[in-house]
């Protein structure tokens, strides 16, 4: 276990480092820094001594070190809107996405793991078809549209719900759902073929000659075998659900980081896009990590087989 | 410029400390049930429909920033918006000692929001720090004519011109909020910019950077003062979006809204939920061609060829109507120096056709379109231009930004176009739009120097008809050449709560601290 | 994919011919054919719109702005489904927006298979090193955030429908490169691989002439399901202003541009969402669908 642990550990470092070298190259090839920092009215003498005080005229590499040493330090740069730490504006939307993300993603697993269980308990039943028509069906529906029909629905229509900001609870049913509902579908699809499966398996099938009765082969045995590709696969959704909260967060006007990102990228406000772009990258990896951690403390055979 | 560098950080892990209390305050904000509004709890909920970067004011772009400042600071003299008089503020007597000298006594008794002295010192610190150009400030015509202050005995001070001009007193009662001296040494611009501390009618009290200012009466603002508040609290907050503006309105958690279309506001009217109001302000709409970088636009012909391309009048009727009136000069005809005598280009697809060919151009080009994202450059509204031009045969790739953005681009050279709208700080002198967008600097894409030397003489001439004589021949030149396809003066759609009285002042300010509920 | 011909020529077998077995499924998979049914009516309607199109869907028509589409009170047959904000016919606009949906489907998983394709038989194939190295790529990829990314480079680089098509291609590989690779490696253990080594032939000969075609379905699946999702993100892009421009008449700028009105004149933003909702949904069915009948024990 310690074994995988350090060098499953090694490879999150390692695809961290690549991503944040992507993410500092891609922003930095695209614009002259020193004239983002100078705005348009600068003078060749001003721009020549940003360039000198930030470093901008040194390698490239070599400033990705500096910037990277800077953002071990919890430093994320300066934002060139706001003109104030990266940090500090993070702090505050940060936690409004990571909220959403954290309910949608409940949300999610709350709908996906039984149905998918029930629809693999029973094959083609009603259960099944219905959860294969939401899976098929959701995956089709774009959400930044849904948002917008559940508010002509829920807040135009029936007055029932706010559609926008983040006052109260109220304010993120629907963001919640629409975020989640968008995770849904790959979670249940792999529960239920993960579960189809195990449930196919050889020593469920002992089991059940054995004479145990159906609900305890379902949830004592299969359940604990099914379980493992649906965590991975929940991290990564999980993941990809914080990057989804740029078309969420601007669809229900939360101001959150993923709104803050699509702001930034218009202000030309490359410290905070970087920044973003670099933690969300980051918490995939480390969910993903996290999550591989588990499976291999839950069966032994992931740690044998890497 | 070196301005924009960072002075010093807030206090190490104390500042820390507070940034994460305000995080957490975040989180609590969600769990601590329904905030509701307006006249039950006093606080007026103002949707923001710009960006506000920092409340350091004189860092700060846009409309937003201008109305923020109008309530967290004071100026040195107020102009009426009744009787457009200058009148005392924070100066209890103001007068020009001769054409380059301007003096000012100061009140006595006026505190800021710490609970400070402001005196004369706060006054000469602030004028001479925004004006020195490592500060960096970002509207530099608003400050660029000052010499510098200096305090003459304990109560006087005197602004020191670097040339005569007549729009003095319009910067010093609208754009030069007075900073106090030892909150700014301490905090710096990023204290300024989340915590700033002023002397105007409402201090503030919550900062969500980027997105929502709680505001609260300053119940210490001095006696005499023209700006008396009415309203306990202002909740502004940013809503980049109509339509959260529009269902916020309706069930009652937005008081004010501003600058939505005019399908919006006829649509609106009609549920009769809300009263609405339509303001003539000094804004202006136009397109502005790019003369200086090698390309077909450069070409006088294909210019004139897309003033006469674009039917102005169809758009404007349909799409703006109100009480916007078409344009055929570089300003807005209300505002002074401002000649309309200048040539007009009408409708007429195939001269347009006709001087592109002239210039070359038989099968039309590509044209980069920089569009300002913006409630008074609606998306429909370009996309109507965008089909005119593509009747002539111009092919336009239009980029969609956010005025900062788009400033920078512009005067970074790129664009063939740029479509947007200038409000002219709200001030009736043409120096505040032609002088700006044709003066120096890397904004005016004209590059005429004719055009900038009759701008440059009327603007600093004290004989109003000398002023008039050279901004009309340097009109007359923009119209002639180009420069600009002039489109129409915007009047302002807006709406409130019922309960609510308040207005938006022609110079496109709006002033809540005149608000008050019914 | 097995000779067709075989079952005419040799009509005494007793089983169905594999190629009947798989018509047989294909006709009688219900999803497929309603995904099949779906899709061609989109494809027809995208080729033949400057027939069928009432209008040009550039024509603006400022004195018939949101005018109604025909089922609704104020609606009328010239118009069937409504004019948008600009008097232009919502019709000729979705069924030429359909060309660019399905443009930006085919290109991008074109351009993301190319990519994924080769970088799975590389990995499947050779193992080892070359193997950890590719999963390190596509670990670090899928450690991107699509969207976020997306949005970053279109806006560096100016937006346009060529730049969404290469953005787009270039970051959706992933899902190519993990089928393909897996399949690779299952492929590789078999006897006409080795078979085809024995024969002296080179790696890259090999790669190419005998997994390919056996590949092919794998592939065509994967693609279906690459498309669905680069057209869903075009329309997020277009939506968030940084995808395709105006007056290029993309669904999802469609809804966009209704956005404005929504409270008003919803269905300025139904009517795309709706056609957008069809045609991601049949792309899914269909490559659901191929998945299912070209399963090798026909389960479902």
């Amino acid at each position: 276990m310690l074994f995988y642990t350090v060098k499953r550990l090694g490879m999150a470092l390692l695809v961290a480092f690549t991503v944040s070298f992507l993410t500092f190259a891609l922003l930095y090839v695209a614009g002259d820094p020193a004239t983002a920092i100078l705005g348009p009215n600068a003078t060749d003498v001003d721009i020549a001594y940003i360039r000198k005080h930030y470093g901008f005229d040194q390698p490239l590499l070599v400033q990705f070190i500096q910037w990277l040493g800077r953002i071990v330090q919890g430093d994320l740069g300066y934002s060139y809107f706001f003109q104030v730490p990266v940090s500090d504006i993070l702090l505050q939307r940060l936690p409004i996405t990571i909220q959403l993300g954290l309910l949608a993603f409940s949300l999610a697993l709350l709908i996906a793991l039984p149905l998918g269980i029930a629809a693999a308990a029973r094959p083609n039943s009603l259960v099944d078809r219905l959860a294969l028509f939401l899976s098929v069906a959701g995956q089709a529906i774009p959400s930044f549209w849904m948002g917008l029909m559940m508010i002509v629905i829920f807040s135009v229509n029936l007055g029932l719900l706010p559609s926008s900001g983040n006052d109260s609870w109220r304010h993120f049913i629907l963001p919640t759902v629409v975020l989640g509902y968008y995770a849904t579908p790959a979670i249940m699809r792999l529960t239920r073929s993960s579960m189809l499966e195990v449930l196919s398996s050889d020593y469920v099938r002992t089991a059940k000659s054995k004479g145990l009765s159906r609900t305890t082969v379902l949830y004592k045995h299969a359940l604990r075998n099914a379980v493992i590709p649906v965590v991975s696969l929940a991290a990564a959704q999980l993941g990809f659900m914080l990057a989804g909260s740029v078309v969420i967060e601007s669809v229900f006007s939360l101001q959150g980081a993923g709104m803050l990102a699509w702001q930034s990228i218009s202000r030309g406000d490359l410290p905070t896009v970087q920044a973003i772009v670099l933690l969300f990258s980051i918490a995939y990896v480390a969910l993903t990590l996290l999550a591989d951690l588990f499976n291999a403390w839950l069966d032994p055979q992931v740690r044998m087989a890497q | 410029m070196m301005g924009k560098l960072r002075e010093k950080r807030p206090e190490g892990v104390a500042g820390r400390r507070r940034l994460l209390a305000a995080g957490a305050a975040g989180l609590m904000f969600i769990s601590s049930g329904i905030a509701n509004a307006g006249k039950s709890d006093d606080t007026l909920n103002i949707a923001v429909d710009g960006e506000i970067a920092t409340l350091d004011y004189y860092m700060s772009s846009g409309r937003s920033a201008i109305i923020m400042s109008h309530h967290i600071f004071d100026t040195l003299i107020y102009k009426d918006t009744q009787s457009g008089e200058f009148v005392p503020a924070l100066a209890e007597s103001f007068e020009f000692e001769n054409e380059t000298t301007l003096k000012f006594v100061m009140r006595d008794g006026v505190k800021f929001h710490d609970g400070s002295d402001l005196t004369a010192e706060d006054v000469v610190y602030t004028i001479n720090k925004v004006t020195d150009p490592a500060y960096g400030a970002v509207y530099q015509t608003a400050i660029k004519w000052i010499e510098k202050a200096e305090q003459r005995d304990d109560r006087t001070v005197i602004i020191k011109l670097k040339k005569a001009y007549p729009a003095a007193l319009e910067w010093v009662a609208g754009f030069l909020p007075i900073y106090p001296s030892d909150y700014y040494e301490k905090a710096g611009k990023e204290g300024m910019a989340l915590a700033p501390v002023g002397s105007g009618p409402y201090k503030v009290e919550a900062v969500e950077a980027g997105n929502r200012w709680k505001l609260k009466r300053f119940e210490e603002h001095y006696q005499g003062s023209p700006k008396q508040a009415s309203i306990g609290s202002l909740d502004m907050r940013v809503y980049p979006e109509v339509n959260t503006q529009l269902t916020g309105l309706m069930t009652g958690n937005i008081d004010f809204m501003w600058k939505f279309s005019s399908d919006v506001a006829e649509r609106l009217e009609a549920t009769g939920k809300v009263r609405l109001g339509n303001e003539p302000i000094m804004r202006i709409v136009f397109l502005a061609l790019d003369a200086t970088e090698e390309g077909p636009v450069k070409n006088v012909k294909v210019r004139q060829a897309i003033n006469h391309a674009i039917n102005r009048d169809a758009i404007r009727a349909s799409l703006f109507g109100g009480a916007t009136q078409l344009i055929p000069t570089a300003c807005n005809p209300v505002q002074f120096g401002c000649s309309t005598n200048v040539k007009t280009y009408e409708y007429d697809v195939e001269k347009a056709k006709s001087l592109l060919a002239d210039a070359g151009y038989k099968n039309g080009f590509e044209l980069d379109l920089l569009q300002v994202k913006s409630g008074s450059v609606p998306r429909a509204f370009a996309e109507a231009i965008i089909s005119d031009l593509a009747k002539v045969g111009v092919k336009v790739n239009i980029e969609v930004q956010p005025w900062a953005a788009s400033r920078d681009k512009w005067s970074g050279g790129d664009g063939d176009a740029l479509l947007m709208s200038w409000g002219s700080w709200g001030i009736a002198d043409t120096a505040m739009i032609t002088s700006y967008w044709f003066g120096g600097g890397k904004i005016n894409r004209a590059g005429d120097s004719d055009v900038t030397e009759h701008l440059l003489l009327a603007d600093n001439s004290i004989d109003r008809k000398e002023r008039q004589a050279s901004y009309e021949i340097a009109l007359q030149r923009i119209a002639d050449q180009a420069y600009w396809v002039p489109l129409w003066t915007y009047s302002v759609n807006y709406a409130t709560n019922p309960d609510l009285n308040l207005k938006v002042d022609s110079d496109e300010i709006v002033r809540f601290f005149n608000a008050s509920w019914k | 994919m097995t000779d067709t011909t075989d079952f005419r020529t040799i009509p005494e077998l007793p089983a169905p011919s594999p190629s009947e077995v798989l018509r047989q499924r294909i006709f009688q998979h219900r999803g497929l054919m309603i995904g099949g049914g779906i899709l061609a009516v989109i494809v027809l309607g995208a080729l033949f719109a400057p027939v069928l199109a009432p209008y040009d869907p550039y024509l603006q028509d400022l004195a018939n702005r949101t005018v109604p589409p025909v089922w609704m009170d104020g609606g009328s047959w010239a118009h069937v489904l409504g004019t948008d904000q600009l008097g232009r016919d919502y019709l000729t606009r979705l069924l030429y927006g359909a060309r660019i949906s399905l443009l930006i489907g085919l290109a991008t998983a074109a351009i993301s298979g190319v990519i994924g394709i080769s970088l799975g038989l590389i990995a499947g194939y050779f193992g080892g090193r070359v193997d950890n190295v590719i999963m390190f790529l596509i670990t670090t990829r899928l450690a991107m955030p699509v969207i976020l990314v997306a949005l970053a480079v279109v806006a560096l680089i100016g937006s346009s429908l060529t730049t969404v098509i290469l953005v787009l291609g270039f970051l959706l590989w992933e899902r190519f490169a993990l089928v393909i690779r897996a399949s690779t490696m299952r492929l590789r253990t078999l006897e006409y691989v080795d078979a085809a080594k024995a024969q002296g032939a080179g790696s890259v000969w090999i790669l190419i002439r005998e997994l390919i075609p056996n590949l092919a379905n794998s592939i065509i699946v994967v693609a279906t399901l690459e498309m669905a999702h680069a057209i869903i993100l075009e329309a997020a892009l277009s939506f968030l202003g940084l995808g395709i421009q105006p007056p290029l008449p993309s669904w999802g700028l469609m809804v966009s541009e209704g956005r404005e009105l929504l409270l008003f004149v919803p269905w300025l933003i139904t009517i795309p969402g709706v056609f957008l909702f069809l045609l991601v949904l049949s792309i899914n069915l269909v490559g659901d669908g191929l998945r299912d009948v070209t399963a090798p024990d026909g389960k479902n």
